[in-house]
This record gives structure tokens, sequence and C-alpha cells, in this order.
């Protein structure tokens, strides 16, 4: 895309450092959201979807080490700023929804007070006077659906339901007006009920407010109901990444494939679930070629060799040799 | 029906507190599994599907009701006698790594029901067949459980559950915080074993996408109560609650070209201490008619393709959208409830 990005990771590579190991969370990602844009990434646990999202909010562990690329946030490169740089940041830049709506809240505070401690730690304390804020926070959980708020800013959150916890992290999260929201899986502790309105809630909030969202997920029928673009990743990289309708219609690799097959859903009700056989390689490990060739339908010998360059086309990027019309990639004969 | 009855759950109460402070986690729910069949249990958090399927597994005192566990009462009963009717109901507990120890290696793991049932084996060729039979190979009995992934882990649980041969299974959960294919290989297997053993299922989970896949009937649950029990088939294509319509068109449709049909829910499961007059879920039932609702219990009740406790059942089963929108209800004196 032509016009600024909120966020462009271009080319970053991640390595943990595990004792004498060395993990590649990420390599060689690149992921762009544009302005007002949704963005879903999904892959299984350990394929580097939460690393991405602790890249973009500044806060990889410190045995995190960026060995190559970029992040650059609204216009500011991350890649080498400070703790104290990137704590300024976050939250006017970049805010982040939480999975676990009651490990993210102090049960022994009132919301008031936590929703104003998390704009005080990354605001500029000038010209803040305690009754403006608290105006700007109950409007903020009227807005996100929590009624009577001027009321509810004095309450405890164990006093509130796990739906509630969750909008009221959401207003925190919307409170400096960042660009950009990154979702870690913010639904995966909620009811189905309740999911669909906090779907609907974030739906809302980028219409009226152009707010980018990165929603990392694991929920195929949230992906197809929310994001713009879907970004799978495995094993640490990104491969493939599609416009969410031409995702859903034709999945390009073959790992997003067996994704969309392996989700059971009452609409196809079947005796066998596919599965995807083996597991995802370790990070410390990692096999030579493409990485997901052991568990592929459609590997061949070259699969095993080398690995797939990222195959451009339009707004569509995949690494795999049998998209790929340089590679000379035979489809064995009967294969799917 | 009793003679094929493994499970027979009649007008099963819990109750947690007491006095003023006394709460209902199951009022009044009845049930039947045969032989076996899958039943799954659904309903929001809150609902007592796992204190109903506790109190099925003889793990919950109940305050009211039976419980029948192939024809045998198991409230009452202590000592050898409860030990021996637990042989016949295992338990997979939501989260398997917090229910196998740390210490303990798999293989030992596996085999400790024998030990607390008393049953007499052969450690390690039981130990094999048992991951053998929930697709583990046999290197896996020297590991300890936090060596093991999560899809592991929950094999492990199963087999452990499997070790003295019961007649029920009872899983809670069974998929959560697996990745959607490991979650696909665990359905796949409790499918597989209620064919081969002829186990008996009580499936407890909150996402509808995976009862639809094994369960073969579902029985809908809300503060407390049964609302709902039909075939899987008939309750996914037509719903007769309106709580069931709301949580079938909740599910996030995974075709972006497609919009999820509910209009969600309103607000929250009320506070099960104090719950609302007539029927318990008038207060967010977006069909919600008249005073009748708001004043009188429905019974779960016969309808054209199963059990619903709504007095509109009729009215919804004439309209066949399942957008949760009130059908016109107009036309229908609002004092004659449904039977």
């Amino acid at each position: 895309m032509s016009t600024a990005s909120v966020l462009e990771v271009s080319g970053v590579d991640v390595v943990y450092h595990a004792q004498s190991l060395e993990l590649h969370a990420l390599r060689d990602v690149t992921v762009t959201v544009a302005p007002g844009e949704i963005v879903g990434v999904i892959g299984e646990s350990g394929c580097g979807k939460s690393t991405l999202a602790n890249l973009t909010l500044g806060l990889l562990p410190p045995n995190g080490e960026i060995r190559a690329g970029s992040v650059v946030l609204d216009g500011t490169d991350l890649v080498g700023l400070d703790k104290e740089a990137l704590r300024r940041l976050r939250g006017r830049r970049v805010a982040l929804i939480p999975q676990d709506p009651l490990q993210s809240l102090n049960p022994t505070l009132t919301i008031g007070r936590q929703m104003a401690d998390a704009v005080l730690a990354h605001a500029d304390r000038r010209g803040r006077n305690g009754g403006e804020l608290r105006r700007r926070m109950a409007e903020m959980l009227e807005r996100v659906g929590i009624p009577d708020a001027a009321h509810q800013l004095s309450r405890y959150p164990h006093e509130f339901s796990g739906g509630m916890r969750q909008r009221i992290l959401i207003a925190t999260a919307l409170l400096l007006g960042p660009p950009l929201l990154v979702a870690d899986e913010p639904t995966s502790a909620l009811d189905v009920t309740l999911e669909a309105q906090i779907v609907e809630l974030l739906r809302e909030l980028r219409e009226e407010r152009g707010t980018a969202i990165m929603f990392v997920t694991h929920n195929v029928g949230v992906v197809a109901q929310l994001v713009d673009r879907v970004v799978v990743m495995y094993a640490g990289r990104v491969v493939e990444s599609a416009d969410v309708r031409a995702f859903f219609a034709d999945p390009r690799h073959p790992y997003s494939r067996a994704l969309l097959d392996a989700v059971p859903s009452h609409r196809r009700r079947e005796r066998r679930l596919a599965t995807i056989p083996g597991r995802v390689p370790s990070l410390a490990q990692l096999p030579v070629g493409c990485a997901f060739a052991d568990r592929c339908p459609l590997a061949a010998s070259v699969c095993h060799a080398v690995d797939p360059p990222p195959v451009v086309d339009g707004r569509s990027v995949v690494r795999c040799h049998a998209r790929d019309p340089r590679s000379g990639w035979q489809q064995a004969p009967g294969a799917a | 029906m009793s003679a094929d009855a493994v499970i027979d759950a009649r007008d099963v109460r819990v109750e947690f507190g007491k006095r003023r402070e006394a709460m209902t986690a199951v009022n009044g729910v009845s049930l039947v599994v045969g032989h076996a069949e899958i039943l799954g249990l659904v309903g929001e958090s809150g609902s007592g599907k796992t204190t109903l399927a506790r109190a099925i597994a003889g793990l919950q005192a109940i305050a009211g009701g039976q419980v029948l566990i192939e024809g045998t009462q198991i409230a009452g009963l202590r000592g050898g006698r409860l030990r021996r009717m637990r042989r016949r109901v295992q338990v997979v507990f939501q989260d398997p790594h917090a229910s196998l120890s740390p210490r303990l290696r798999v293989g030992y793991l596996v085999c400790e029901p024998y030990t607390i049932h008393g049953v007499p084996r052969d450690e390690r060729r039981r130990a094999e067949e048992l991951l053998d039979a929930v697709g583990l190979a046999p290197e896996i009995a020297g590991k300890y459980p936090h060596e093991l992934s999560g899809g592991q882990a929950r094999r492990v649980s199963i087999a452990r559950a499997l070790a003295i041969e019961p007649a029920v299974l009872v899983a809670d959960e069974p998929t959560a915080g697996l990745d959607v294919s490991t979650a696909a290989g665990v359905l796949n297997l409790l499918s597989d074993l209620r064919d081969s053993r002829g186990l008996t299922m009580l499936l407890i989970t909150h996402d509808l996408n995976v009862v639809g896949a094994v369960a073969d009937r579902i029985g809908v649950m809300y503060m407390g109560e049964l609302v709902e029990l039909s075939e899987a088939d008939a309750l996914f294509e037509a719903p007769r609650h309106p709580y069931s319509r709301a949580l079938l068109g909740a599910i996030p449709v995974p075709d972006p070209t497609e919009r999820t049909p509910g209009v969600p829910l309103e607000g929250e499961i009320p506070s099960p201490r104090d719950p609302p007059a007539g029927c318990r879920f008038h207060t967010r039932c977006p069909m919600v008619h008249d005073t009748l609702c708001a004043t009188e219990t429905p019974a779960l009740s016969q309808t054209d393709q199963g059990l619903a406790a709504c007095h509109w059942w009729r009215e919804i089963a004439a309209s066949a959208s399942l957008i949760a929108e009130a059908p016109s209800l107009g036309t229908r004196d609002a004092g004659t409830p449904t039977q």
C-alpha cells in the first residue's frame, strides 16, 4: 500500500536465547498494517504469533534479540530504542488488549485507579487534572458499553463479569487514542455470546475511530468475521498473507488449507475431522528446506532441500514451492 | 428407555452455600444417556454444566433427585461401594497439566488408577496398551508431564481415565487451549473410543462446534436448568429454545462473505443468587413476550423434535429463520402456556 502504514515490520529476525540454545522465533517476518485495517494473525502455538505481538508493543522479553530488520510503528523505528523510549510509545502509538481480562487487572485497585495509571504511565503529566481524566475515562467506559460509568470507576475488578472486564481493558487501551491496537486472543476466555459482543464492539470502534488492529487468534470464525487481511505464521515465518475473502476462497499455502480444514463446524458435521499430522518443529532445530515439509501433503524433494522464498502476487504473499512458478516444482500424480 | 440407560439423572438439584447465601447451581435436571451415546452439554459459564457433570460422576453431593449409573444410585454411597461405583465413571478434567502430578512419569500416572482401585496388573504392558489406545508412542511412558505438549497431556489424561475400563467418560472442555489441529485429533479419538469400547460420554463444552463434531444429542443449559435437549442434527438445524438459537446464532461463521446471523445476546447471565422470576431466560430473551414469560416458568416439555422449556416453541418452530428476532407472537392468547 502506498499510504503510510501504521505498522511496518520488515525482514525481522528474532532470536530467543535459552541456556545454550537459540530459538528462531521470527524469521524474515514482514507484516504491514494500514491505518484502520484489521489484520488477523493465525497459526498454531509456537509459530511466533505472540512474539510478533510483543515485538510490535516493544515488549520482547530480555532474552529476545532482534537480529535483523525494522519495526516502524507510526513513523518510528522501535529497533534499538531503549526501554524508556518504548514505554513512551506504548499507550499513545500502540496499546494491548490482553487475553485474560482477570489476570490483567489488579484485584486490589479500583477500575478508575488502574485506568488512570495506564494513562499516567505513558502520557505527559502536564495538563492532566484529575477531574478531566475521570470524565474522559467515564466517557470511554460508556462507549464500550458499560452503563453508569462514572459510578463504576470506583468499583473493583471482581465486581465485574468477564465480558465487562474485557470491555474495561478495551476502554483503557483506547484512552490515549493509539492508531494501532494489538489484541492477543482477546475473546478466547469468553463465551460465544460475549465473544460476539466484543467482535461487534471492535468492528464499531474501527469504523468510528479508524483504529487499526492486529488481531492474534486461533479462532478461524472470528478471523472470517472481523479481519480485512489474514497473516498465517508457521515456525517463525509468515507463510501466507492475503485479503480475507481471497484467503477463505482459496488458501494458497498447504498449511493454511490444513488449518481451515481442521476447524470443526456444526455446519458440516462429519464423522472425522481433518488433522495435521506431526507437530510444529522445534524453533531451536529447524529442518533444512521448508519447515512445513514434514507435515505437508504436497511435499516434493525440493521442499526438503530449499526454503521457499516469498512469492508476491498483488496483495498476496505465499511461501511455497508448489505456488512458485520459478521453482520448477512438479506436483506428484494424485496429490490434491 | 431406562433398560438401556447408562446414565439416568432424575430431577438433580445441586446447591451451594447455606440459607440466605444459598444458590442453586443445578435446578432439577433430568436426563438419560444410553449405551455408547455421546451427550454434549453446552451453555455459557455459570450455566451449571460442569456442576451437573460432577454430580453425575459422584464428585458433587446433590441436594435433591437421583443419579443412577447402570441402574445403581450413587448418592449416599460411601467407602468401598462408592469407590466401586467410581470405577464405572471416569472424568477427564479440563486442565490436564493441573491433574497430572509433575513429579511422576506418564507410565506411572496412567496406571495409578489400578493402585487406587486395587486392580492387579502388569504395569509396563498395560501402560503401553493404554498409550497406544489414545494414539501415543510407548516412549511417552518415560516422560514427565511438563515434557508433554498440550495435546499429548490431554491424551494421557484420557488414557488414565480408560485404565479401569469405565462405562462412562465425562470430558470437561476436552479441547480447551488446544490448537485446532490438535483439538480435531482429540475429538476424533473420543469418537473412536466410543465406537471401539462402547463408552458412554458426557461432553461438556461451551464451544458448539466441538459438540457438533461428535455428539449424538445435545443438552443446552441456562442458569442451572436444561432448556433444550434434542438430537444434534435437529438442534443445529432448528433449535426450539430462543437461548439455543442465540447460542447458535453467535457462532462466528468461518466465511467472510457471510455475516454471523445472530444479533448478539444482550448482557450476561444474571446472578444465580437471585434468578429472574418466571422463565430464567426472559431478561435476555429476544423473543420475550407478554407477562407470561416473566411470571410462569416454562416446563421442559416435548416438542416436535425433542424437549424444550419455552412457552413459545411452536411459534419459534413456525418461523424458519435462525436470526434472533422475535417471530410474530401476537396471534396467540398469552394466557395459554404450552404444556
